[in-house]
Formats: structure tokens, C-alpha cells, sequence
């Protein structure tokens, strides 16, 4: 599955467009790594176990997009773009989308 | 006693967090150079797109937090107005950390260049409605990385 | 493809970074937080005073039917030992003319701490412990005396109030999660206890006043604050010493007072039969009767 976040596939043709892809996860962040942050927190930095969260959620998304344009017969997700929204305290939603087509 | 301990909490900010600022800005510097190769632009095209072997979306993220210090002051300054600049450097860093992953992340693939990069912020600390979060940020960066044909 | 020359920015340049030393910024932001700060706290002060001390009673009463006054009902086995507290306590009164002839009420709780609190709606509560430790009619009317002298500055209110507003202040400019918040409500606390001390020695020698109009003399006067000034290792919140600072200096301040009024120090009277027999039975019966914990530091 070939990923871009630009309006084609850069060295290939598009035959065929799908329409809308999107995946998404909601996430909360535990205990363990919230204590490790708020020790952290005291001389500033990087904050390395959200660092993870955050990447893993967001791959989750990405992969649930993966998944729609396959089953929409997809071998391409061009203009990809991420969004990022706080559900409540402390969980937040990561969001991919983009439009699956097929490449030569 | 409770005046210690946030004696000691500024100080261990100031002290420590400023240590850890300067560190990072020096890295920063070090892998900018290094990187300088791959050139990472906000463009969608490229004037001649059949020279591209291969594309493919890559992305890096980093969560940084202010120290005690910072954060404190950033409490003033949100009572007082006016320029945060605990933020600035906060984000600055964030940001061309994030980027810098993203170039290492490219190159190890064997890409060549990374077109129409994308920032997306997020504030993410304890509380994240009324006056915002306080001092904690994620900083995301995406694009797409081309390889060239030779 | 154009050409790509590849050049990195300067970081003595950052221009996305203020040219501010932080240092200063912070002492010179800080300090104004703490003005402003001092500003409101003395403007909240005098307020404070003004509305205290022409709060009608009638307002003092409306107070107590907010906080639940029924909490310190006296237990029954206590009853006779209440009734000659009563009796010593409106002997007091009677001697104080701001009193305007308004009747105070007490109640025992069965708790084993030292301590004894003015409440909203003239309300005084003594806990057992308390009475366990005096040994005279004299320093017995010397605690009540004092509680009395809290009434007469209304400490009661004002103890209520600088500390809650101030609080209440601070959160809704800084939010709650602001550090600005925690140095600001840790500074008042600092500066409460000391207040707090002031008021202690004002309700002294208003007790040490009232004592002398009742017996005559001063003897008992700084017996019970002796005794109960090395206890400060028992623990607990009902503690007296963690509500009432107690030292060498408040014990010396009794008596230089004493000195300079010229009061004198003649035969104590022994404590009254009921309040001893109560409390004998009361150990007999050892029925506890727990009480809820909700006393707030801030009654005294």
C-alpha cells in the first residue's frame, strides 16, 4: 500500500479513485507512564512513554485506514492528513484519512 | 515547608531543565547538519514528478514538557499577558526535533527528499480544556518521502 | 528540478525564540504577582474587618443553620456536666456588657483530644478531653473565657473568611492547575499563622479580663496553657496545640499582662462535683460516642 500525503502518486498513474478512507483510535494514557511523566515533568524534556503512545495510536489509525482501502480494492492513499482531538482529560482521539485509489 | 519544597522545584528547573534545553539545542544543531541533505519541502509538486522512483508517506512525533521553572513562569505570564517564552523555546525544540526524526526515518529508507511537509500541534498535559493544557505538547510532522531515479 | 542548496539557519539567531532573560522575567514577574497579591490581601482585610464588625448577630446565626450545630449534641451521660458548664459559662457572660444580655450556648463531645472551639450562632463546643486535663474552676473558666474572647473579635468569621476568598480569588485568575495558584494559597497560609496568633493573644487578655471580674484575682490563668503546652506530641487534628499555638511566650504574655494590671493571684476554687462525677462515670461507661470529623481547622 503506497501512502501520500500529496494530491497523486508521484511517479505513477492513478487509474481508478474510491472515494474517502478513514481510520481513527481513541486513546487513554495509564497510570505507569503518567507517573513517569510527572517525575519528568519537574526538569522538562522529552516525555518518551507518551512519545510511544502517541506513534502507536497513531499507526493503529493509520492501519485502520489501510484496511478500509483494501477492502475497497485500493492500492493507494494519497492526500493523507492526520487530526488530533481531546476527547476528554486525558484520552484523546488520533484520526487519519485520505482518498484510496488504484495506481498502475 | 511547602515554600522548600517549591524553592527546591524551581530550582531543580532552573538548574536542571536549562542543562537539559542547552543539550538538546546542541544536538539539534549537530543532526541538522548531518541531515542537510535531504531537503524536507512544504511544496505538493515537482516540476518534473517522472524523475520519482518511488514515494511513500512518513511521519514523526515527539511529546515535550516544560520544567518547573518554565511552567511557573508560564503561570505568570498567563495571568500578566505578553510573550511566553518558555513556550517558544518549547515548541521551537519540538518541532525541529520532530522533524529531524522524520529526515532520520527517510534517509534510512533510502529516500531522497520529503515533499509537502505538514506540522499538526496538539496540547496535551493534565488539563486540556479552560485555559489549556499546562506546558506539555506533542509536536507531529508528516510528508512524503520520494525517492529519486538515478 | 531546481537546484537544492542546502544551508542551515543559525541558532544564535533563532528567531523564533524571544530574546528575554528568564531570570529576570521571573523575579521581575514574580514580584509583581506578589504585590498585587499583598494589594488584594490587605483590600480583602479591611473589608473583612468593616463587614465583620458590623455583621448584625442575626447574620452569626444564619451561619450556624449552614454548618450542622446538631453534630455537637452533648451525650447524655454528659448532660449534668454540660448544665454546670453552662451555668460557669453564663456567670461569664453576665460580666461581659458587649454580651447585650445574648446567650451563649456549650456543648460537650465525647473525644479524647484537648481542644474547645467557637462556633458560628454563639456556640461553644469543649471536648472531653479537655476537662479530663483541668484541674480548677479557675483555668476551666479561663478556656471558656477565651473561647468568649474569640466571640467578642469575632475570630470565628474572620477566620472563615480572608483564607476561603483568597483561595477562591487566586483560582479564578490562575485555574486551578496553575503553580502560581499553589505558591500563592502556600503564602497565605504562612501569613494566616501568623495572624492567628494575634488573635490568640487578643482573646487572652480578654479572658484574662473576664477572669478577673469574676473571681476577683488571676489564679488558674496560665495553669491550663502549662499543662497543655509540653503535649505537643499528641497527635491529632483536635489537638489544642494545632489550633491554639501555644509557647513559653503566650504563658510569659499572660502574666506580664497580669503584672501590668495589677492583677492578683489569691486561692483557686476547686473544680464543680458534677463535672468531676460526669467524668468519672464517663470512664466507667467508656461508651464513646463517635463524632464526625468535621471540624475545619479555620473554626478555632
Amino acid at each position: 500500500m503506497i501512502i501520500t500525503n500529496i494530491d497523486s502518486v508521484p511517479g505513477r498513474k492513478v487509474v481508478e479513485h474510491f472515494g474517502i478512507v478513514q481510520g481513527s483510535t481513541v486513546r487513554a494514557r495509564h497510570m505507569g507512564s503518567d507517573f513517569a511523566a510527572g517525575l519528568k515533568n519537574m526538569v522538562g524534556g522529552e516525555l518518551k512513554g507518551y512519545t510511544k503512545l502517541l506513534e502507536d495510536a497513531r499507526a493503529e489509525a493509520l492501519e485502520r485506514v489501510k484496511q478500509q482501502a483494501q477492502q475497497l480494492g485500493a492500492n493507494a492513499i494519497i492526500n493523507v492528513r492526520f487530526a488530533t482531538s481531546a476527547i476528554s482529560q486525558g484520552a484523546a482521539e488520533l484520526m487519519a484519512y485520505g482518498t484510496a485509489i488504484r495506481v498502475e | 515547608m511547602d515554600f522548600i519544597i517549591f524553592l527546591f522545584l524551581i530550582s531543580l528547573g532552573f538548574f536542571v531543565g536549562g542543562r537539559v534545553e542547552r543539550k538538546h539545542y546542541k544536538d539539534i544543531a549537530k543532526r541538522e547538519a548531518e541531515l542537510l541533505d535531504i531537503p524536507a519541502v512544504t511544496s505538493k509538486e515537482l516540476h518534473n514528478l517522472d524523475d520519482v522512483e518511488e514515494a511513500q508517506m512518513v511521519s514523526a512525533n515527539v511529546v515535550i514538557s516544560l520544567d518547573y521553572f518554565k511552567r511557573f513562569l508560564a503561570g505568570l505570564r498567563n495571568f500578566f499577558g505578553g510573550r511566553i517564552k518558555a513556550y517558544e523555546t518549547l515548541l521551537d525544540r519540538g518541532r525541529r526535533e520532530a522533524i529531524l526524526r522524520m529526515k532520520e526515518t527517510a534517509k534510512l529508507n533510502g529516500y531522497d527528499m520529503i515533499m509537502n511537509l505538514r506540522f499538526e500541534t496538539a496540547g496535551i498535559g493534565q488539563v486540556t480544556s479552560g485555559r489549556g493544557s499546562l506546558g506539555c505538547f506533542e509536536v507531529m510532522v508528516y510528508g512524503t518521502a520520494v525517492k529519486l531515479r538515478k | 528540478m531546481a537546484k537544492f542548496t542546502p544551508k542551515n539557519l543559525n541558532d544564535h539567531a533563532n528567531v523564533n525564540v524571544s530574546k528575554i532573560s528568564q531570570p529576570k522575567e521571573f523575579v521581575v514577574l514574580l514580584s509583581g504577582l506578589i504585590g498585587i497579591m499583598l494589594v488584594v490581601y490587605l483590600v480583602l482585610g479591611f473589608t473583612l474587618e468593616i463587614l465583620v464588625k458590623h455583621m448584625p448577630t442575626k447574620m452569626d446565626d444564619a451561619l450556624a443553620n449552614v454548618f450542622p450545630m446538631d453534630q455537637f449534641e452533648t451525650p447524655k451521660n454528659l448532660k449534668s456536666a454540660r448544665d454546670s458548664l453552662q451555668t460557669l459559662l453564663d456567670e461569664l457572660v453576665t460580666l461581659w456588657p458587649e454580651a447585650n444580655e445574648q446567650a451563649y450556648n456549650i456543648n460537650i463531645v465525647d473525644e479524647d483530644q484537648v481542644n474547645a472551639f467557637a462556633l458560628p450562632g454563639r456556640n461553644i463546643v469543649v471536648l472531653r478531653g479537655l476537662l479530663d486535663e483541668v484541674e480548677s474552676e479557675n483555668e476551666l473558666a479561663m478556656v471558656l473565657a477565651h473561647e468568649l474572647g474569640h466571640f467578642a473579635n469575632r475570630d470565628h468569621l474572620r477566620g472563615m473568611g480572608r483564607g476561603v476568598v483568597f483561595l477562591v480569588l487566586s483560582v479564578i485568575f490562575f485555574g486551578d492547575n496553575n503553580p502560581a495558584t499553589e505558591f500563592a494559597s502556600g503564602a497565605i497560609n504562612m501569613v494566616s499563622l501568623k495572624f492567628s496568633r494575634e488573635q490568640e493573644s487578643a482573646s487572652d487578655r480578654f479572658a484574662l479580663d473576664l477572669l478577673h471580674k469574676k473571681y476577683g484575682h488571676v489564679a488558674g490563668s496560665t495553669d491550663f496553657f502549662n499543662r497543655v503546652k509540653d503535649k505537643h506530641n499528641i497527635p491529632g487534628f483536635f489537638n489544642f496545640v494545632s489550633t491554639h499555638p501555644i509557647g513559653n511566650k503566650r504563658v510569659e504574655e499572660i502574666e506580664r499582662l497580669a503584672r501590668e494590671s495589677n492583677y492578683l493571684y489569691q486561692e483557686k476554687q476547686s473544680l464543680n462535683d458534677t463535672i468531676v462525677a460526669a467524668l468519672k462515670s464517663d470512664d466507667d461507661l467508656e461508651d464513646a460516642i463517635e463524632v464526625e470529623e468535621i471540624f475545619v481547622e479555620i473554626y478555632q
